[in-house]
């Protein structure tokens, strides 16, 4: 009679706790096409962006469903504006278990020095520290001609975002004929918080003696970049960095460049800070940067 | 010897007069702003000067007003009435894009070549007394917003006041922290400078120094309209739209409305009257809200032969983020 008065129990358990608890964990492990859903960052809304209530942006008109044609760039991919990034390759079906290159936006070098720009995504469903790559260039013969390696340049990757690296050799690019990658992740045991965002508030050409009218006096006029940074999360920041990737009409990753919040801010919580300008001069590079599309990473400390 | 010490005190008074530096903004007519647009301006100020640190709601709102007239009217003539329906008309690179010609690349080669394609449907991505611009600060604002000296004025206190917070340094270093997004005033150290004179003429002895212009409201002349949004399966309630014409503008119009056809690499176009209004919809792929603006321009109205509508994503930049068609019923106008 105990007995089976204990097997109700276990019955009845089973039926509250467990069954829930199989449902509830059931859109992370439901597999499609082998990939797992997981959760993107929270998307940041127009309103967060400057700082004002949510009622001042109310449309004229709400409309129940998505317009058909979704916004999107000349190569149909979606732009994502997440706590912590602006761009886009960011997805919320990811293997389960790696992190990926993102095949489309590797750049690699086919003449000078062998260089590789791309974005490394990351497909676990939860969060890394950083991005550990590494590339073993091999010549015709398939043999290995160098090891190399390097970091991805934004910290504290989230489930589904991409996130730029570079890595430069001084190996002809012409003897590399085959690339295997492989990828880490690595624990920099470091705090880092992602809740903030990134808003351009000039972008001057390189080149142009005028911006919108107005002369310059900074010639030879290179290419130059204005970012506030907002703070999001509830606490202040000691510092912060960006970091910007610039994709070609290809959505390659063409360059990208890390900068440092300016130290004469205070990073309030709910505050806004400037980056440190942004200022391109090689004219291999700055004419470009200001036709190409960019994408935005923001991290604090 | 009286008389001698009198004439020497009033010559030396004179002498004293004469040599006092007079800033070039410093005029003898008092700076003027539009009636309700100031204050509008006063009004978010004291909502905000707290947020930057600041007590004095003149001041702040000083801080506020210095952007506006080397952005759309002129810095060297604060006399000049800032026109809050004040379009940009030196957008004239294509760096980021085709879009704010019709038709993108098809429209703006049309221009170059002095063709009349359409030519004045025609999206001007800076507006208002604060020319905000999708380039940056405005990505995200509605025409109406940005026009609309309430609405405007409410984001530019916000975001000078979290400037000004956040900067440190002297009162100069942070009125230029305040004004970061303006590039009419950051551009160069002239620029800032013209920009810092112009606060000084405006704010003396911690009085705001600003003349009500009454003929200038807060719309500026753009006009409240009824519209429905109407798709091939669906039409909205109606709602209130807005009509922009600049024949009906209100404050300074020398510069941004005249030679309305724009120049190749000088002016742009400037815009025929369109009608304005913004739709949003729930984007579950990232959990947030995403806007569209939907400016109308009805043959009616450009003398053009169809009726053209540009809709902007309001989180990308204009000049890639607007996409043309044409459209003859997608508003109906009541």
């Amino acid at each position: 009679m105990k007995n089976k008065k204990m097997s109700l129990l276990y019955l009845v358990l089973a039926v509250f706790i467990l069954i829930p608890a199989l449902a509830f964990a059931s859109p992370e492990s439901n597999k499609s096409n082998g990939k797992v859903k997981t959760k993107l960052p929270k998307g940041v809304e127009v309103w967060e962006q400057y700082g004002v209530d949510k009622e001042f942006f109310k449309a004229d008109v709400e409309l129940d469903a998505p317009p058909v044609e979704q916004q999107s760039n000349k190569s149909g991919k979606k732009y994502y504006d997440l706590e912590g990034f602006s761009g886009y390759y960011a997805t919320d079906e990811v293997a389960g278990d790696r992190l990926v290159i993102v095949e489309e936006s590797l750049n690699i070098s086919q003449s000078g020095l062998w260089e590789a720009k791309g974005l490394i995504r990351n497909e676990y469903t939860s969060p890394v520290k950083a991005g550990h790559i590494e590339a073993d260039l091999i010549n015709k013969n398939g043999e290995i001609i160098k090891k190399v390696k390097g970091e991805s340049m934004v910290e504290l990757i989230r489930p589904g975002e991409p996130v730029p690296f570079v890595i430069q050799t001084d190996i002809d690019a012409s003897l590399v004929a085959n690339v295997e990658w492989s990828i880490k992740s690595t624990d920099k045991k470091q705090d880092f918080n992602r809740q903030g965002t990134a808003m351009v508030l000039h972008e001057l050409p390189y080149g142009e003696e005028t911006y919108n009218g107005e002369l310059r006096s900074d010639a030879p006029f290179p290419y130059k970049m204005s970012v506030q940074l907002r703070n999001l999360s509830k606490k202040d920041w000691n510092s912060a960095y960006l970091v910007v990737a610039w994709i070609d009409s290809e959505g390659k990753v063409f360059n990208t460049i890390k900068v440092d919040s300016d130290k004469t801010y205070h990073i309030y919580a709910d505050g806004v800070a400037m980056f440190d300008e942004i200022v391109v001069d090689d004219p291999s590079i700055a004419p470009y940067l200001s036709q190409y599309e960019y994408m935005t990473w923001v991290v604090g400390k | 010897m009286r008389m001698k010490r009198l004439t020497l005190s009033l010559i030396g008074f004179l002498f004293l007069i004469i040599s006092v530096p007079i800033s070039p903004v410093q005029k003898a007519e008092a700076a003027k702003f539009g009636s309700t647009p100031l204050d509008d301006v006063l009004y978010w100020a004291g909502q905000y000067k707290s947020t930057a640190g600041l007590t004095s709601t003149e001041e702040f709102a000083a801080i506020m007003l210095t952007v506006t007239w080397p952005e759309i009217a002129s810095a060297s003539n604060t006399d000049l009435t800032p026109s809050p329906m004040g379009q940009g008309r030196s957008d004239n690179k294509i760096g980021n894009g085709y879009q704010l010609w019709v038709d993108g690349k098809t429209g703006y080669d049309k221009f170059i070549a002095g063709q009349n394609y359409y030519r004045r449907v025609h999206w001007t991505a800076g507006v208002g007394v604060f020319q905000f611009d999708s380039a940056g600060l405005g990505k995200g604002l509605s025409f109406k917003q940005v026009v609309n000296t309430y609405d405007a004025a409410k984001i530019a206190a916000k975001t000078m006041a979290d400037q000004y917070k956040g900067k440190s340094g002297t009162a100069a270093e942070k009125r230029a922290a305040a004004w970061t997004g303006w590039y009419g005033c950051v551009l160069t150290a002239a620029t800032l400078q013209k920009c810092q004179d112009i606060f000084s003429s405006i704010y003396q002895n911690s009085k705001l120094v600003v003349t009500k212009d009454t003929s200038v409201d807060s719309m500026g002349g753009l006009a409240s309209r009824t519209c429905a949004h109407q798709t091939s399966s669906y039409t909205s309630p109606s709602f209130t739209c807005y009509k922009f014409n600049d024949s009906v503008a209100t404050g300074y119009k020398g510069y941004w409305a005249s030679n309305v056809e724009g120049t190749p690499n000088g002016m742009t176009p400037l815009p025929a009257p369109f009608y304005s209004y913004t739709s949003s919809y729930y984007d579950s792929s990232t959990g947030t809200t995403k806007y569209r603006e939907h400016r109308h321009f009805l043959k009616s109205d450009s003398g053009y032969t169809m009726s053209r509508e540009g809709i902007w994503e309001m989180n990308q930049n204009a000049r890639s983020g607007v996409t043309w068609s044409q459209t003859e019923s997608a508003l109906i106008q009541q």
